[in-house]
């Protein structure tokens, strides 16, 4: 596990237990009769990931009446979509890695992680089936739609250049915020927190996931290729347009990186050399002064609730996210 | 119900569905969504049949067409290589039609739908798979598992709204009409061509489920002539 992870599973110490069940829920849901669909799911599952969609469910929670049984329904639920959403993506963006391990999709092939993608998909449904509230129902499915909605765009904005930061943020809204979102409204509905409570838990959830995605944008481009288990750079290699990259795709010595980019004729060297320009050109530390923004928005919803265990991870997660590595 | 009738009926229905699953950018990028009529007109059968037909059976049909549209699209990813643009948009395009499928039993709201169908989901995924990958030796055991894939689905709307009477039938159609297709139809365009037989094989096959059809027809007394005449239209290209 790597140290980032550890740090971040630190926050969740009073609701290890709960969190033990969930992992145990979420390895039960996968379970399957064909051997492959099980190794596949199994396969990412194991890969590990930080949780936080669960995490914020049970946190989210409690802040009504809590309980771990509807809880973890939904929380289990909005991590496998999350993971389905993965295997895709390993598809469209034809990733041979991720967390360190080989894709189903290079592990099998793109028709299993197909598959596999959409068996996943239908074990979140079989576990917040279980949820006889229509709400949560018609969020999630609103929120999955959304999420669908706006990697179609992505791809449709693939290698464009005249994008503006309007265009990212909504974006980045559709990928990440509105799981962790929604990840936040859930938990507070299935133990019927009050409209006010949900509706803060909720902006808390938008507010750090623009933050989680814009780091995530940022550390694509800083880290190194084993703290990210794929080659830096991947989201410029795949034609994605990220907030660094925003912020120089502009200056005119950097545009023949970005062009050898899109075209895939980019060379190991020429591949450092990018990183290490966009790393110089100031573009990271703007990026990261939006992100400490959607941070402290993050932090003043939180501001009127309860004060309890529960408020206090938030916001130390909240934190995490600022300052996290990889 | 005379043929035109049929026809309109099962017209509107995908004339409704593909308003349901619309999405702009696939629709300029990828083009229409492949609709099965076939399915479609196997899933309407009580409707068709003269069934009562409430507004909550027309909208969980509508999902049930729905995640068909995206399994058929899954399908259609390429194993190797799906890097190109089309590709990569007919991978969310079946996700935009699963939620849209989940959207619409949220909206009625029908949770046993919705706890059963991702059931019927998972194990049409694990069909899928292990026909792909290790499909079984025999063909009878093959043709179980493609009624599996193709009926499923359909068979958890029938149960739910009371006319399991019609499962036996849409479960022998579906074997029947793929080996039908892999007689009359371009290999490439039907769904798991490397498991089609050999011509003999297919052909005693045929026989056998066109039987077996015949006469599961003529003892289901509660379907109307014509939808008799249909259904056998269908299976006897």
């Amino acid at each position: 596990m790597g140290l980032e992870k550890i740090k971040l599973m630190s926050l969740y110490t009073d609701f290890r237990k709960d969190m033990s069940y969930i992992e145990k829920e979420l390895e039960r849901s996968v379970q399957s009769s064909s051997p492959i669909v099980r190794q596949a799911s199994l396969h990412l599952l194991k890969a590990g990931g930080k949780r936080i969609r669960p995490i914020f469910v049970i946190m989210a929670a409690q802040f009504g009446t809590y309980s771990l049984e509807n809880a973890a329904k939904i929380a289990v639920s909005l991590e496998l979509i999350h993971m389905a959403s993965l295997v895709h993506d390993d598809v469209i963006d034809d990733s041979d890695m991720r967390r360190g391990l080989e894709t189903v999709k290079a592990k099998w092939n793109n028709r299993v992680a197909m598959y596999a993608g959409d068996f996943i998909f239908s074990r979140a449904l079989t576990s917040i089936g279980n949820i006889e509230k229509a709400p949560v129902h018609q969020i999630l499915a609103e929120t999955m739609l959304e999420i669908c909605k706006g990697e179609i765009i992505q791809i449709d904005f693939q290698q464009q250049t005249d994008q503006d930061l309007r265009d990212y943020l909504k974006r980045i809204k559709r990928k990440t915020a509105l799981l962790l979102s929604s990840s936040c409204e859930l938990g507070a509905l299935s133990a019927d927190a009050d409209a006010q409570t949900v509706r803060k838990l909720k902006r808390y959830g938008y507010f750090t996931g623009m933050a989680f995605q814009i780091i995530d944008d940022i550390l694509d481009i800083t880290s190194t290729d084993a703290e990210l288990g794929k080659p830096a750079g991947s989201d410029l290699l795949n034609g994605h347009i990220t907030l660094p990259v925003l912020y120089i795709k502009d200056d005119e010595q950097f545009k023949p990186y970005m062009e050898r980019a899109f075209t895939g004729e980019m060379e190991e060297s020429d591949r450092q050399a990018m990183l290490r320009y966009i790393r110089q050109s100031g573009a990271i530390e703007k990026a990261q002064h939006v992100s400490d923004l959607y941070l402290i928005k993050a932090l003043k919803e939180l501001e009127s609730l309860p004060n309890g265990k529960s408020k206090k991870a938030l916001t130390q997660i909240a934190d995490f996210i600022g300052q996290r590595k990889y | 119900m005379e043929t035109k009738g049929f026809t309109d009926q099962v017209d509107n229905y995908i004339h409704h569905l593909r308003r349901a699953i619309y999405q702009p950018v696939v629709e300029r990028d990828a083009g229409h969504a492949p609709i099965d009529r076939r399915k479609a007109s196997l899933l309407l059968l009580p409707l068709l049949n003269g069934e009562q037909w409430t507004d909550e059976m027309q909208t969980a049909a509508l999902a049930i067409g729905a995640i068909h549209t995206a399994f058929d699209v899954h399908d259609q990813i390429d194993i190797v290589d799906a890097s190109s643009k089309e590709q990569q948009l007919m991978v969310l395009a079946g996700d935009h039609f699963s939620g849209i499928h989940y959207k619409l039993l949220a909206s009625i709201p029908n949770f046993h739908l919705i706890r059963s169908l991702s059931v019927a989901i998972g194990r049409v995924n694990e069909c899928k798979t292990t026909l792909l990958q290790a499909p079984p030796t025999t063909l009878d055991e093959r043709l179980q598992l493609i009624a599996e894939v193709e009926s499923a689905c359909i068979v958890e709307f029938f149960e739910t709204f009371g006319f399991s009477r019609y499962t036996h039938i849409v479960e022998t159609i579906f074997p029947l009409v793929w080996l039908l297709d892999s007689r009359y139809q371009d290999l490439n365009r039907m769904k798991f061509p490397h498991l089609v037989p050999s011509t003999n094989d297919t052909q005693d096959w045929i026989k056998q489920l066109q039987q077996q059809l015949n006469n599961r027809l003529e003892n289901s007394f509660y379907l109307h002539t014509e939808v008799i005449a249909e259904l056998q239209k269908m299976t006897n290209p």
